[in-house]
C-alpha cells in the first residue's frame, strides 16, 4: 500500500512540476545553472570512471579470449558493444545518481525543513515547478551528453590499453569496433541515457521535497533518494533490454 | 481585514483547530498566543493557504479565499508578506537577491528600479551594506530583518510573522518588535503575528487572542489582559514572569 502511496504522490508531484511554469525567464537562468552543478561538475568523476572502465575491460577481454583461432578485432567489437550497450550508460547512470541524486535531494530537503518551500508557495510561486522542473531540464540534456562522453572515454581508455600493454593493435582495435557498430547500439544508449536522467532527477527531487522533521530525515532521504534511484535505473534497463533489443 | 470564521483542522486522529472564529483588524497588531503545540502555527497556516482547513473559512476583505481558484489565490498571494520563524531565506541567494526575489520574479521592474526598491526595504528593516552577503554571513536578528524587508517589498496589505523573537535575545526580540510596530503602522497592513513571548504582547499588541486546546480561550486588548478571569491565560503570564495584578 505505501508504495502506491508513494507512486501516487509521485505522479501528483510530477504534474505540478510540468504544469504553471511562473517565469520562463527565471526558469531559464536555474536551468543553466543547473547544468553547471549536474553536468559540468560530473565531468571529472565521469572521465576517470569511463577512461579506467574502457582500459580494464580490454585487459579482461583479452584475459578471456587466449583461443589462437579468436581474431584481436574482437576485443574493440567486445569493449565498444558493451560500453554503449550497458558499461557506460548504466554505470555512468548509477555513480550520478549518487553525486547529482543525493545532491538534489538534500538541497531540497533542506529548502523544506528550513520553510524556503513555505516561503515560496506564500509568495504565490508553483515551488515544484519552479525548484523541480529546471534540475529535470538539465539532467535531460547533461545525463545524455555525459553518457554519449563515457562511451567515447570508455572506447579511447579502452584503445590506450590495449596498445599500451600490446594486447591488441591500435588498427586490429579500431577495425573491431568499426566491424561490429549499429546506429541503433547508440541509439538504444540514448534513449537509456533519457530514460536515466529523468529517474535520478525526479526521484531525488521527489525524495527532498516529501521530507518532514529535521536534519536526520533530510540525511535519510538522501540515502532513500541514491538507492531508490538505483532499483529504478536497474529495473528500467532489465525493462528497456526486454523491449528494445 | 481578515475573518477567520469556523475553521476546523485535524491530523489523523489529532484535533488541532475546534471552530476557531476570529477578526483580525487593519493596521493593528493581532497576536495569537499560546504555548508551545497550541495550534497557533497551524492556524496561521490555514489562513495563509499553506494548510487546507478540514472546514470553514477564511476572508480577507470580503474575499473567500478557502473557496479561490489556483489563479486568482496566485493573485492574491501577492498582498501577502510573510517572516517565518527561521526567516526561510533563500541560502544560495545574496540578501539583494533574496529581497528583489518577489520584485524579479512576477513585477516589470526595470533593474534600476528594483534596486532602489530593495534599498528602500533594507533601509527600512535599518540594514546598510549586506546587499552582497549571504543569509549564512549574517546574524539572526539581521536575517529576521532580511525577511522582513522581502515580506514588505511587494507592498503587502497583509503581514504575517511566525515567532518573529524565536532564537533571539532579548534585546533584539525588542528591536524586531518594534520594527513590525512601525512597519504596520506606516504600510497600514493587517499584520498577524504568532507568539508565545508575552514580552511582546504587552510591548506591541493591540488584540489579542489566546489559543489553548485547540479553541480560542480568551480575545481582548492587550491591557485587558492582566484583567482576564481566564486561569490557563493567567498561568501562561505567570510562567513568563511576568507580575499579575
Amino acid at each position: 500500500m505505501l508504495l502506491f502511496y508513494h507512486i501516487g504522490k509521485y505522479i501528483l508531484l510530477l504534474k505540478d512540476v510540468f504544469s504553471r511554469v511562473d517565469n520562463p525567464r527565471i526558469l531559464l537562468r536555474r536551468f543553466f545553472y543547473e547544468m553547471n552543478v549536474i553536468g559540468i561538475q560530473s565531468l571529472g568523476i565521469i572521465i576517470l570512471i569511463s577512461a579506467f572502465m574502457g582500459m580494464v575491460l580490454t585487459i579482461e577481454i583479452a584475459f578471456q579470449l587466449v583461443a589462437p583461432w579468436i581474431p584481436l578485432t574482437v576485443v574493440g567489437s567486445i569493449v565498444s558493444d558493451t560500453s554503449m550497450l550497458e558499461l557506460s550508460p548504466t554505470v555512468t547512470a548509477l555513480v550520478l545518481a549518487g553525486r547529482v541524486g543525493s545532491n538534489i535531494s538534500a538541497e531540497i530537503g533542506n529548502m523544506k525543513i528550513s520553510e524556503q518551500i513555505d516561503a515560496l508557495e506564500v509568495m504565490g510561486i508553483n515551488s515544484a515547478s519552479y525548484i523541480i522542473l529546471p534540475k529535470i531540464l538539465a539532467s535531460l540534456i547533461s545525463i545524455p551528453l555525459l553518457i554519449i562522453l563515457s562511451i567515447a572515454l570508455s572506447l579511447l581508455g579502452g584503445l590506450y590499453a590495449g596498445h599500451a600493454l600490446n594486447i591488441v593493435s591500435t588498427s586490429d582495435y579500431i577495425e573491431g569496433a568499426q566491424v561490429t557498430f549499429r546506429t541503433f547500439t547508440l541509439v538504444y544508449a540514448i534513449i537509456k541515457a533519457f530514460t536515466f536522467a529523468f529517474i535520478i532527477s525526479s526521484v531525488s527531487s521527489y525524495q527532498g521535497y516529501i521530507v518532514t522533521g529535521g536534519s536526520v530525515e533530510v540525511s535519510k532521504a538522501s540515502t532513500k533518494a541514491v538507492v531508490n534511484s538505483c532499483i529504478f535505473i536497474l529495473i528500467f534497463d532489465y525493462l528497456l533490454a526486454v523491449l528494445l533489443l | 481585514m481578515i475573518e477567520v470564521k469556523n475553521i476546523y483542522k485535524s491530523f489523523e486522529s489529532s484535533k488541532v483547530l475546534d471552530d476557531i472564529n476570529v477578526t483580525f483588524t487593519q493596521g493593528k497588531i493581532n497576536m495569537v498566543i499560546g504555548s508551545s503545540g497550541s495550534g497557533k502555527t497551524v492556524l496561521l497556516k490555514c489562513i495563509i493557504g499553506l494548510l487546507q482547513p478540514d472546514s470553514g473559512s477564511v476572508i480577507y476583505d470580503g474575499r473567500n479565499f478557502t473557496v479561490m481558484n489556483y489563479k486568482d489565490k496566485k493573485g492574491f498571494r501577492k498582498e501577502v508578506g510573510m517572516l517565518f520563524q527561521g526567516s526561510a531565506l533563500f541560502n544560495s541567494m545574496t540578501v539583494d537577491q533574496n529581497v528583489g526575489f518577489p520584485l524579479r520574479m512576477f513585477t516589470t521592474m526595470t533593474p534600476k528600479e528594483v534596486k532602489s526598491r530593495i534599498d528602500f526595504c533594507l533601509e527600512r528593516v535599518n540594514l546598510g551594506k549586506v546587499n552582497s552577503l549571504f543569509p549564512s554571513e549574517l546574524s539572526g536578528g539581521m536575517q529576521k530583518r532580511v525577511g522582513i524587508a522581502r515580506a514588505i517589498v511587494m507592498n503587502p496589505k497583509y503581514l504575517f510573522f511566525d515567532e518573529p523573537n524565536s532564537g533571539l535575545d532579548p534585546k533584539t526580540s525588542r528591536v524586531i518588535d518594534q520594527l513590525i510596530k512601525e512597519i504596520t503602522v506606516d504600510f497600514n497592513t493587517t499584520s498577524l503575528l504568532n507568539s508565545h513571548d508575552m514580552t511582546s504582547v504587552f510591548d506591541i499588541g493591540d488584540q489579542i487572542s489566546f489559543i489553548h486546546n485547540s479553541k480560542i480561550w480568551w480575545q481582548g486588548k492587550a491591557n485587558e489582559i492582566v484583567h482576564s478571569k481566564n486561569t490557563e491565560l493567567l498561568q501562561m503570564i505567570e510562567a513568563s514572569g511576568h507580575d499579575l495584578p
